[in-house]
């Protein structure tokens, strides 16, 4: 194409810039590499969020880079060329149509960088993923709207809602379900994510290696089953269990807490839960000749199967206004409903098939549908006992 | 830039006038391609202000650490996701087919689209989506998020049902103005325009369009099977609790969604190659791999939806996809290349339009730079459904292509209402937006990184300063849209009149009147030989009104007006 009326230009290219402009990038994109992780990411407390780390800061440096260099550009360019521009001059730029070589380097250099950086990746994706010997395994279940943990024991069934102990340095394999929704099992600190599914199980793998030890048992209560999300948040350690997926209402507020101990103090906690275990077992006895103790198992059982993220029961230290009708005053209720045969009917009723009757101002379909067969015999008897029975507020 | 070039057709449209479209036209049904380009146009803007309400109260709420300073739960729920949903269905997709619309016809020298019918029925299908979308207010509004992962949307209120619909005519609404796209394009192309002769922004289009008619079916498919999930009691995904499997949805859902994000981003890639060459006075660097690359996109794309489930799908099946969606950078690094050699050493005006082209191409970047850290598996299972993604994908999409669209609306405003706007005040707007838009958006890499999730109403204390940052810049955001409608609407009663070709473009619709007439070109259009040669002696006298003689297939060479029997295509 010829070329008219082309006006001087300067297209010399200023190596001189060029060669200090790339040397200001690779000493910033070096800095970012060393400081980026410590910038962006929370404290890591497993080998696998090392890992991580190194892969993030890795493309965060290559990222600052090509953002320097993309930045730098545009703005040189739009200063230069536009705002230095002599206004007079109303004639166009030179008819510059492309340029293959730079072209061919622009295509090559970036399907490079992407392809270690895949490698790279590839490579950390298999080492933090890996089985390893002797692992832990814990179970846990998600539902609408926490977390519950179930560590193997020969005897009992040791279940814990909110929080998770692992042993430090050694392999953990969560293995993990949802009772409901999707959910998904997120802990920042170890750099570990999966999604927690109805219907099918999955699993998450990581050692943990930062010691936090568990909370002095007079600041708080683990075992305590009416412990709140809220008590958790309250301590100073302690790394965040968060919820990822969007699970529904209160899908903020699904949050527990983990801790990494030493091998004993992994014990220790066992031993506290078979202690509650065994302390359950003799209340379920006393309960039935006793209203008080029965009382004291219907308020761990109102939180254990997460009554008390939707109902408000003070008597149960559930004070939360959520997703249900508060409970307070339910046992005078219950007993003027028509078409049951008594407050105890009316309330059984109400836990497995919630959608009978419906609480006005509330829509079907909130309360889970599924306690017929989450909630053992015994334990549904107790907590419709208790909720049956009179409290004090 | 104040010279009006004297556009080869002026001074003949003395009859022009009786012509004019009159305003009620544009309320009711019309086949004209640029009624209905601004119809979609107006209602897709209308929308955006809607959402982005929606987003001021997002941010509002989330200016304190607790829940429930002014929503809660469901309510807040409801928020982000009608506010996902209105951006994308019936802003960012729509305001794609308004340029489409309006432009595409006047850039290949066509009197209208291919089937005016057709196209004005897709228009149609908008609006009554919109208003059964926002009927869910009536009923408890979606609140599953713009994603509606069963269970979860399966058993949310009736407005989840309402979505489905509106999401239906809404993707009917899409692939009917897709096929439109293609078919002019590849038929209507004024003689003397090959493929290689057309504007980027109709090759974008083109690679838009092919996307919409693959994809678009599958959403419908999905959403299919939502409904009769909630309806009529199956269990295609778990919802029902027996049988059935949650990530179908997910592998469906994403198979659209993901070609979905070059939907939205594409016309705005078409629309920055137009701006930036325009105003840098210079040609397009590297046509054809601006081009191809879009249909490298397009057809990676469809390979890297599971990128979306690098949480949930099977460990072993991560890997191919990871190894897809990091090749998808190369192609779109070739186009960000390719605008930097566009810009460089060339006679920038700094247009609001090529201000907002400049913003484009700096904002996505970012977006593309924690795209790729996103397709690597191990740093996105970290960051997957945190505040790390909603940075990414506001970079994407608002730094891509909201600031593509406002390029587009700056740059053909004068053509589609024959009136400047003020420059000034175009500054201004562009000032306040990029400098809001920095500051909502770049804070959420750090919270997200840092653990805090996307998607809750709630976060812990430590995550406070950042987030607070982020609110005070959606305000700051939120009034430059203010700034951009009060300019607008004055030039629309006050101001100067426009001219042909005030940018000096060399692409088809600058060569008829501002605003074109009835049925836009009253002579044969002749193209550029190269719509992007700027700087050489063709482009000058092109934009003295000399026309360059046409070759036709077999060598013979004639003048235009021989040719003014030949069908422009109708
Ligand atoms: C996801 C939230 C949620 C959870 C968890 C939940 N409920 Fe409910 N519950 C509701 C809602 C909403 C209603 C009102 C609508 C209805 O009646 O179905 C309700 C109603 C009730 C009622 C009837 C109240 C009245 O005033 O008549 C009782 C009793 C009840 N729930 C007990 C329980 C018990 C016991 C549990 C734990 C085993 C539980 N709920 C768990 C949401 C929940
Ligand atoms: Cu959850």
């Amino acid at each position: 194409m010829s070329v008219a009326k082309r006006p001087e230009q300067n297209q010399t290219i200023n190596y001189p810039l060029i060669v200090v402009a790339v040397i200001v990038w690779t000493v910033i994109s070096v800095f970012v590499y060393l400081y980026g992780a410590e910038w962006f990411m929370p404290e890591a407390a497993t080998v696998e969020a090392d890992a991580v780390d190194n892969l993030f800061r890795f493309m965060l440096a290559i990222g600052t880079f090509i953002f320097l260099l993309v930045e730098t550009c545009i703005f040189y360019f739009a200063v230069r060329y536009g705002f230095m521009r002599d206004k007079d001059d109303d004639t166009d730029g030179p008819p510059i149509h492309g340029n293959n070589t730079l072209e061919i380097v622009w295509t090559i250099i970036p399907a490079i960088i992407v392809f270690v950086l895949t490698i790279y990746s590839f490579q950390v994706l298999v080492d933090t993923t890996e089985a390893k010997d002797n692992e832990k395994e814990i179970k846990v279940t998600g539902q609408q709207f926490f977390w519950s943990f179930e560590y193997p024991d020969e005897q009992y069934v040791l279940k814990i809602n909110h929080i998770l102990v692992v042993p430090e340095d050694e392999a953990v394999k969560l293995s993990m379900n949802s009772l409901d929704v999707i959910h998904a099992f997120w802990v920042p600190a170890f750099r570990v994510k999966q999604d927690v599914m109805p219907g099918r199980t999955t699993n998450l793998r990581f050692t943990p290696n930062e010691h936090t030890g568990l909370p002095d048992p007079s600041v708080i209560d683990i075992y305590d089953p009416t412990l709140t999300v809220d008590q958790l948040d309250e301590l100073d350690f302690g790394y965040d269990v968060v919820c990822a997926e969007l699970c529904g209402a209160l899908h903020g507020r699904m949050r527990g807490k983990a801790f990494v101990v030493t091998d004993e103090e992994y014990e220790q906690f066992l031993e506290g839960l078979r202690e509650i275990e065994r302390e359950k077992e003799r209340q379920r006895q006393e309960a039935l000749e006793n209203l008080d103790a029965l009382k004291a198992l219907g308020r761990s059982l109102f939180a254990t199967y997460g009554c008390n993220t939707c109902h408000q029961l003070t008597d149960a230290n559930s004070l939360n206004m959520g997703q249900g009708p508060s409970l307070n005053g339910l046992e005078e209720r219950a007993a003027t409903y028509s078409g049951y045969e008594s407050a105890e009917e009316y309330i059984r009723t109400s836990i497995l098939n919630p959608n009978a009757f419906v609480v006005s101002g509330y829509s079907a379909g909130i309360m889970p549908q599924n306690f017929a067969t989450r909630i053992t015999p015994e334990d549904l008897d107790i907590l419709v006992t208790y909720l049956a029975a009179p409290k004090d507020n | 830039m104040a010279t009006n070039a004297v556009g080869v057709y002026e001074g003949t449209h003395e009859h022009a006038a009786e012509e004019r479209t009159t305003w009620w036209e544009y309320l009711t049904w019309s086949t004209d391609h640029k009624v209905i380009g601004i119809q979609y146009g107006v209602t897709a803007f209308l929308f955006f202000l809607f959402g982005g309400t929606l987003a001021l109260l997002i941010r509002t709420e989330l200016y304190n650490p607790a829940a429930g300073d002014f929503f809660e739960g469901a309510t807040y729920n409801s928020l982000f996701t009608m506010h996902a949903t209105v951006m994308i269905f019936l802003f960012i997709i729509p305001m794609g087919g308004a340029f489409a619309n309006y432009i595409i016809p006047l850039q290949i020298g066509a009197a209208d689209m291919a089937f005016p019918w057709l196209n004005a029925f897709a228009f149609w299908l908008i609006p009554p989506a919109g208003f059964i979308l926002l009927l869910g207010y009536a009923v408890g509004p979606a609140e599953a998020g713009w994603t509606a992962y069963p269970p979860l949307s399966a058993i949310s209120p009736d407005g989840q049902t309402l979505w489905i619909v509106a999401v239906h005519l809404l993707g009917l609404s899409s692939i009917l103005g897709a096929v439109n796209f293609v078919v002019t394009i590849v038929n209507l192309r004024a003689p003397g325009m090959g493929y290689w002769q057309m504007p980027l922004l109709c090759w974008a289009i083109l690679a838009t369009a092919l996307l919409q008619i693959l994809a678009t079916p599958f959403l419908a498919g999905g959403i299919t099977m939502l409904l009769f999930e909630r309806i009529a009691g199956t269990s295609f995904f778990q919802s029902g609790g027996g049988e059935g499997d949650v990530l179908l949805w997910q592998n469906v859902f994403w198979f659209y969604s993901h070609p979905a994000v070059y939907i939205m981003v594409l016309p705005a890639m078409g629309i920055l190659s137009e701006v930036l060459s325009v105003f840098s006075r210079k040609p397009i660097f590297g046509y054809r791999a601006i081009a191809m690359s879009s249909f490298g996109i397009a057809f990676f794309g469809f390979l890297v939806w599971a990128h979306h489930m690098f949480s949930s799908l099977n460990p072993t099946l991560r890997i191919p996809f990871m190894v897809t969606s990091m090749i998808i950078a190369v192609p779109t690094g070739i186009k960000i290349f390719s605008w930097l050699g566009t810009i460089w050493a060339g006679k920038i005006r700094l247009q609001p339009a090529m201000l907002f082209g400049l913003g484009f191409l700096s904002m996505f970047v970012i977006g593309g730079i924690s795209g790729v850290m996103l397709a690597s598996v191990p740093v996105d299972v970290h960051m997957h459904d945190t505040y790390f993604v909603v940075a990414h994908l506001h970079f994407v999409l608002f730094g891509g292509s909201v600031f593509g669209i406002y390029a587009g609306l700056y740059f053909w405003w004068p053509k589609v209402t024959g009136r400047m706007m003020s420059a000034f005040w175009g500054r201004v707007h562009f000032a306040f937006t990029y400098v809001g838009f920095f500051l909502t958006f770049f804070p959420m890499h750090f919270l997200g990184a840092s653990g805090m999730p996307r998607r809750v109403g709630w976060y812990a204390e430590e995550f406070t300063d950042l987030n607070r940052l982020a609110t005070i810049g959606s305000m700051i955001l939120g009034f430059s849209t203010l700034i951009f409608i009060v300019n607008a609407a004055y030039s629309l009663l006050l101001g100067r009149k426009a001219g042909n070709n005030p940018w000096q473009s060399l692409t088809l619709e600058w060569t008829v009147t501002s605003p074109p007439p009835k049925h836009n070109f009253l002579e044969q259009p002749i193209p550029a030989v190269d719509p992007y040669g700027y700087g050489t002696e063709e482009a000058y006298a092109y934009l003295r009104g000399e026309r360059p003689q046409i070759t036709l297939e077999g060598g013979a060479h004639r003048h235009a007006d021989s040719l003014a029997d030949e069908p422009a295509g109708d």
